[in-house]
């Protein structure tokens, strides 16, 4: 198709999009507002006033105008090799991306899209740069499945371009088309996730924001040492308000997560693997399956105890974005035999292992001592404030824990084409990669290691922003042997 | 050396001490200049009494590190510098008694090859060879000149790549 005719062809996005950026931006102006009040309350002929006043309205008028241009110059078609962007406000521009670049694709539904029907699309390229990704928005739910179709027939059709069997075309295509479900997210497991990862802190920071902003309009401080004294009056009571803390911090988890998570939904086909989630802001993330770069299985120190594992796939999909931010979460929470049964389903070119071969006991002794300057400042500390004897002790004691925890519990596995590292201390990481995805690898060794012959390796793998995967105080000869494993006849393809 | 990573073979150029000798010794004589107008400040103006004796103590540091700097590390960087180009991987390898490093690039994952000569370099006709990859820039420092422009070509033209210059 000629590149020139494409203008007249391609489509719009929904002209809803104008009201939407226009209330969002009246939004952003209302907090403005409401700002200015509250600086300038008592005399509202001020120069000031009326200067704000203007440039609020001036503001609007600019941001009116570019939201009319933009909408109406953004124009986007699908021809049989590329995408055809056209935008720009005063200066035009067009963009032609090749189909196949195109990787991660996310549905992304907020509320009031879903009113009216409507939803946006995320088509990530796996570019680096601030225009990596190409933003549908607003356009209608059936216009977005014929794009997520056409990206599935395209993937389709790139894979089995080498054997074109007519008779089974078709059936071919059914089965392609044709989406395992693998997992989908229980009340229950909700409810275990929020209890135990600690919201309580989320949840005081947020009441003390309430307060703060509360207490610009009213005055609430009365009722507020009311309520407090009433605690206070004697030990029973206290309780009983730390546990209605703890209680009400957990429903607002609960809730939290409930509506982050409700209809967590992993689907697959033969290519791609879909993330379903949301309640009323719902998402759809999906992703090739070759370009999967990496495996990370992360646990918490509460839900270690339980063998809950958060399961995230690294890729180049887009990361910065906010809403997006989640989108690489395989499992947001689940128990880890579950999840390593549904990883060898979904990715079935990445295989975990279970026996992991621990750190020698030299290493605890060396992540031991490599924090003995710590001492030093705790000494210092012990001598000049005697008073404050409790914080280098609390800060000692814990450092320590985490260095005997993390060489107790770190290690390494190295079999086949894959490679296994774990490491942290109270919140573990397990990470899995292949040989053909890492960038490049890393050996190091410091005077304290070489006395114990230990060594620390260090993995790049790509992703948006480089994931870097270390593990100290490995026995030398294993650092040594994943150098070569990496050296040897790896490479060849990209 | 028992059980070691093969080293690579490739040293960086003698001249490289040298080079580096002059250009720490550029940058402590400025850093020393800086200080010594600072306490002249500071007796003129008659400032606070500790912030000489931080002032005393920085210079003493810094007598003390340009010594190490200027006379030892550059030999002992220069020895300990290693690096190799083969078909399929480019291996560095630097730092010895505090902390070594071996590093292994593939070809194919190599972005962008260049060198670069700044005012020093070119008067001891030496070059720095920068390698780009997803992950991080990496350098190998004081290479000859004609020999980097040689090993430029051969690490763009085995990974694929067009060379860049600058």
């Amino acid at each position: 198709m000629n590149r020139e005719t494409t203008n007249d062809k391609a489509h719009r996005i929904h002209p809803l999009w104008i009201v939407y950026s226009i209330g969002k931006s009246v939004k952003e102006l209302v907090f403005f507002v409401i700002g200015l009040m509250i600086y300038i309350r008592s005399d509202s002929d001020s120069i000031f006033f009326k200067l704000g006043v203007l440039a609020g309205i001036l503001y609007l008028i600019y941001k009116v105008v570019s939201v009319l241009l933009e909408w109406f110059h953004f124009k986007y078609l699908f021809t049989e090799t590329e995408l055809c962007i056209h935008e720009g406000r005063l200066i035009l521009e067009s963009r032609y991306i090749p189909l196949e670049r195109i990787q991660g694709i996310s549905r992304n539904t907020p509320l009031f899209h879903r009113l009216f029907g409507l939803t946006s699309l995320l088509l990530d390229t796996g570019a680096v740069g601030n225009k990596s990704s190409v933003k549908l928005e607003m356009i209608t739910c059936k216009e977005a499945e014929r794009i997520q179709k056409y990206f599935s027939h395209a993937d389709y059709l790139e894979r089995d371009v080498s054997k074109p069997n007519e008779g089974t075309l078709e059936a071919n295509l059914l089965e392609h088309s044709s989406r395992k479900k693998h997992y989908e997210m229980t009340s229950k497991e909700i409810f275990v996730a929020s209890v135990t990862s600690l919201h309580l802190l989320i949840f005081i920071s947020l009441l003390y924001t309430c307060y703060s902003n509360l207490n610009d309009f009213l005055s609430i401080d009365p009722y507020i040492e009311a309520v407090l004294s009433f605690f206070q009056k004697s030990w029973l009571l206290t309780a009983v308000g730390i546990l209605a803390l703890l209680v009400l911090s957990m429903a607002y988890g609960w809730g939290r997560t409930f509506i982050r998570y409700r209809n967590f939904e992993v689907t697959s086909d033969q290519q791609r693997i879909f993330i379903k989630k949301g309640l009323f802001h719902q998402t759809e993330f999906s992703i090739p399956k070759e370009k999967v770069e990496a495996i990370i299985l992360n646990t918490k120190f509460l839900q270690k105890i339980l063998g809950i594992v958060e399961v995230r796939i690294v890729s180049t999909a887009e990361e910065d974005d906010e809403e997006m931010k989640t989108a690489n979460i395989l499992f947001p929470f689940i128990h880890k035999n579950k999840a390593l049964l549904l990883i060898s389903e979904i990715l079935p070119t990445f295989k975990v292992e279970t026996d992991m071969v621990n750190l020698p006991r030299s290493a605890i002794f060396v992540k031991l001592v490599r924090t003995s300057y710590i001492w030093i400042a705790a000494g210092a500390i012990f001598y000049f404030w005697p008073r404050l004897w409790y914080v280098p002790l609390a800060f000692l004691v814990l450092t320590h824990i985490s260095q005997l925890l993390s060489g107790l519990s770190n290690g390494y596995k190295l079999s086949g084409p894959f490679i296994q590292l774990q490491s942290g201390s109270f919140s573990t990481k397990l990470f899995i990669t292949t040989r053909m995805k890492i960038e490049e690898l890393k050996v190091t060794e410091s005077v304290l290691q070489r006395k114990f012959g230990l060594a620390s390796l260090e993995i790049f793998t790509r992703s948006k922003s480089v994931q870097v995967s270390k593990i100290s105080d490995i026995p030398k000869d294993v650092a040594i042997s994943c150098y070569q494993w990496y050296g040897k006849n790896g490479g060849n393809k990209g | 050396m028992t059980g070691m990573i093969k080293e690579p073979t490739q040293q960086i150029s003698p001249k490289a001490v040298k080079m580096w000798r002059i250009s720490d010794a550029i940058t402590y004589f400025i850093a020393l200049c800086i200080l010594l107008i600072l306490l002249y400040l500071q007796q003129y103006y008659g400032w606070k009494s500790w912030i000489g004796l931080i002032l005393y103590a920085l210079l003493i540091l810094l007598i003390i590190s340009s010594i190490v700097e200027i006379v030892i590390v550059p030999i002992y960087r220069q020895r300990t510098w290693r690096y190799e180009v083969d078909e399929k991987y480019i291996q560095l390898k630097y730092g010895g008694v505090l902390k070594k490093t071996h590093l292994i690039i593939p070809m194919t994952k190599v972005l962008y090859v260049n060198t670069n000569q700044g005012p020093l370099l070119r008067k001891f006709d030496l070059s720095t060879i920068k390698i780009g990859t997803m992950a991080s820039v990496h350098e190998i420092p004081a290479v000859p000149e004609k020999k980097a422009a040689e090993l430029r070509e051969k690490i763009a033209v085995l990974a694929g790549i067009s060379e860049s210059n600058e």
